[in-house]
């Protein structure tokens, strides 16, 4: 089943691919996200992991154009498992910076709001139209 | 026998639960939620975004919780976003927390639409301030583009790279911008709530509660002063007595075992769907069509905010999943009517950050990164790259688009579901077209290297106005100024259902002002209150 994850997520010289990191185990698994994978795999024809890359591509954009809600289930699924997978969380740290954990509980360093920014905006008029109740507060 | 039962824990249950229970009223409040615990939130975890994809979606067709009811939204441009829990919506917003502006609460007299609403922002004014000073806002006075009002609480949160790169842009077009004033703690605020550390999903929940909702704000201090709150309560209908007056409520409890709470006053704050869909759920010999609708205006004048989405692409590192993710800077250059436009009222632009891996890899603010062949190129240009302007427009009031029950569709009670029928005038179309162009103009200014736009994000049903309108005429409003229900002396509308128009902000901020006058009415009126015999 790894011939459908990969060519989903081909894999290059920095990611491995689906196959290569559990997916098809973590999506047959998953309470949200094995209907959809098992449906979409139902769908495939025979011989689909003998098919050159450009064939199963061609074969998959088919299911996609005739089961799209399905398929952008299995989408939802298979991008979600993939990019949550600590292999590749690592190297998207590695890559940019972001880190591999949690968002909390220590977040990330932003610099703090800087008033230097504010000089042209704060020198401009008044730009909220007047109501009687305005005039007369 | 309660003083006052209030459906519904979020924004505006909240707000109006404290100020009653502070007068000195009873007040019994029931949520179909439960209570969110910090320690549980998603963020804490590894796959927090996956949680985002499908147990915290914000769309409760995909939510699917048990404490949900599905939405049908077969005929609605836009999706329904709603959380149910002690907190309701704030549990998952991005706290936004601007108020209206004073042209806001008159476009029939200045613009010649929609309807001017009984109440200025004079008004609402001093209620403002005390909601800010609950919540905990951090923003800075001196913007042009709003009235002067009383220093936020704390200062503003971070602009970030991309914040501090559109800033200029604007600047370079002269075009106005500000930082937001949001509901979160850039500083300790509150009881026991600590200050943002920009982890970024703040629509997750905040372990810190530095992200402001009424489960942490509101809550703590009106269970205090008496509030009996209890959750896991569902209501499904309004009980009126001989005399049309409302009696109590009725509710699953979570066993399914029918409860009933009486009442001297009901107040509803479930919002524009929740609510619209109890008073239509809500049928008698003296209220065939739904309670309080004899001018047939309850659940119609369904509004929300559409919103048009430009995202700019940049070579060099934003990296917006940083800083919480909805709020920065805002421009409202084009905020008011201007006779050389082709449209009537205007909008704001507000900046927002970007995703993590997974909602970059899905899309969102973004198309989708395809699949196939290049995707790993293609998530590697846009990842931490990006930022984007919402063009957040005025919807102006019609009766077509509305709230229904549904034929086929129940919730987990069997009760039937709210059903949106729902689309885009003209106007708005050019408004939002309008502001895509401008959008645009902006990035490029700023030196995007690619741009990309959404006519409509359809998943931006978060704002759910108008469906039991306030005004003075009881012909064509079905609240007095208020929120009292003119047929149902004793009914309150506590949320956004009330809004006459919808302005083209975020709405919380006025929908608790308008709680909190609209307790402070009653509690004024106490003496000379009708209630049910």
């Amino acid at each position: 089943m790894s011939a459908l994850l990969n060519t989903l997520i081909p894999g290059d010289a920095d990611f491995p691919t689906p196959g290569a990191v559990g997916l098809h185990d973590a999506l047959l698994m998953h309470v949200r996200f094995a209907e959809p994978y098992s449906k979409v795999t139902s769908l495939l024809p025979k011989g689909f992991a003998l098919l050159s890359q450009e064939e199963r591509s061609k074969a998959l954009i088919q299911i996609e154009q005739k089961h799209p809600s399905i398929f952008n289930r299995l989408i939802v699924g298979v991008y979600s498992l993939y990019y949550t997978n600590p292999k590749v969380a690592i190297i998207i740290q590695r890559l940019t910076g972001h880190t591999a954990h949690p968002p909390q509980p220590a977040g990330h360093q932003v610099a703090p709001f800087d008033p230097k920014f504010l000089s042209i905006p704060a020198a401009r008029s008044q730009l909220y139209r007047s109501t009687p109740e305005t005039d007369n507060a | 026998m309660t003083d006052v039962v209030i459906v519904g824990a979020g924004a505006s249950g909240g707000a109006a639960a404290w100020r009653l229970a502070r007068a000195g009223f009873k007040v019994t409040c029931l949520e179909q939620g439960g209570w969110i615990d910090p320690d549980a939130t998603p963020s804490l975890r590894p796959d927090w975004e996956i949680a985002r994809q499908t147990t915290h979606h914000p769309n409760p067709n995909v939510r699917a919780a048990p404490q949900d009811y599905p939405v049908d939204d077969t005929e609605a441009a836009i999706k329904p976003f709603l959380y149910n829990a002690v907190g309701g919506s704030t549990i998952l917003w991005g706290a936004h927390f601007p108020r209206f502006r004073p042209s806001d609460f008159r476009t029939k007299t200045l613009d010649g639409v929609g309807d001017d609403w009984p109440i200025s922002y004079e008004d609402l004014a001093p209620y403002y301030e005390e909601n800010d000073r609950m919540m905990g806002v951090s923003g800075l006075a001196g913007d042009p583009g709003n009235p002067p009002r009383d220093k936020r609480q704390m200062p503003p949160v971070p602009m970030g790279r991309a914040g501090e790169r559109m800033a200029g842009a604007f600047d370079q077009l002269g075009w106005h911008w500000w930082p937001a004033d949001v509901a979160i703690n850039t500083e300790p605020y509150g009881e026991g709530r600590g200050a943002c550390n920009n982890c970024g999903p703040c629509d997750l929940g905040c372990p810190h509660g530095a992200r402001s909702a009424t489960d942490v704000s509101y809550w703590p201090q009106a269970i205090a002063a008496g509030v009996q709150l209890i959750t896991g309560a569902r209501v499904f209908e309004v009980e009126i007595d001989a005399q049309g007056k409302a009696s109590g409520v009725v509710w699953y409890d979570r066993q399914g075992q029918v409860q009933r709470t009486r009442a001297g006053v009901v107040a509803l704050a479930s919002n524009g769907l929740g609510t619209a869909r109890l008073m239509l759920l809500s049928t008698s010999k003296r209220f065939p069509n739904g309670l309080a609708n004899d001018t047939d205006l309850v659940g119609r004048r369904l509004m929300h905010h559409p919103t048009g989405m430009v995202t700019g692409r940049f070579l060099d590192e934003m990296d917006g999943w940083a800083g919480p993710f909805a709020v920065s800077i805002l421009s409202q250059q084009f905020y008011e009517t201007d006779i050389t436009r082709d449209f009537v009222r205007g909008y704001q632009m507000q900046l927002l950050r970007s995703d993590g891996p997974v909602g970059t890899a899905v899309g969102g603010y973004l198309p989708r990164v395809p699949w196939g062949q290049g995707h790993h190129a293609r998530f590697r240009d846009v990842f931490g790259h990006t930022a984007s302007l919402t063009v957040t427009t005025e919807d102006l009031p019609r009766m077509e688009n509305r709230v229904i029950l549904s034929t086929h569709l129940t919730d987990g009670d069997g009760i039937p579901a709210p059903k949106m029928i729902y689309s885009l005038d003209d106007n708005t179309k050019k408004m939002i077209t309008h502001g895509i162009d401008r959008a645009t103009e902006a990035f490029n200014v700023a030196g995007a290297a690619d741009i990309a736009t959404q006519s409509l994000v359809a998943d931006a049903g978060f704002h759910l106005l108008g469906t039991a309108c306030m005004g003075s005429d009881q012909a064509t409003s079905v609240t007095d100024l208020n929120s009292r229900t003119h047929s149902v002396p004793n009914l309150l509308i506590l949320d956004g259902s009330v809004f006459t128009t919808a302005a083209a902000l975020n709405p919380t901020s006025t929908i608790q002002a308008l709680a909190l006058r609209a307790a402070d009415a009653l509690t004024r009126d106490r003496s000379n209150m009708q209630v049910a015999s």
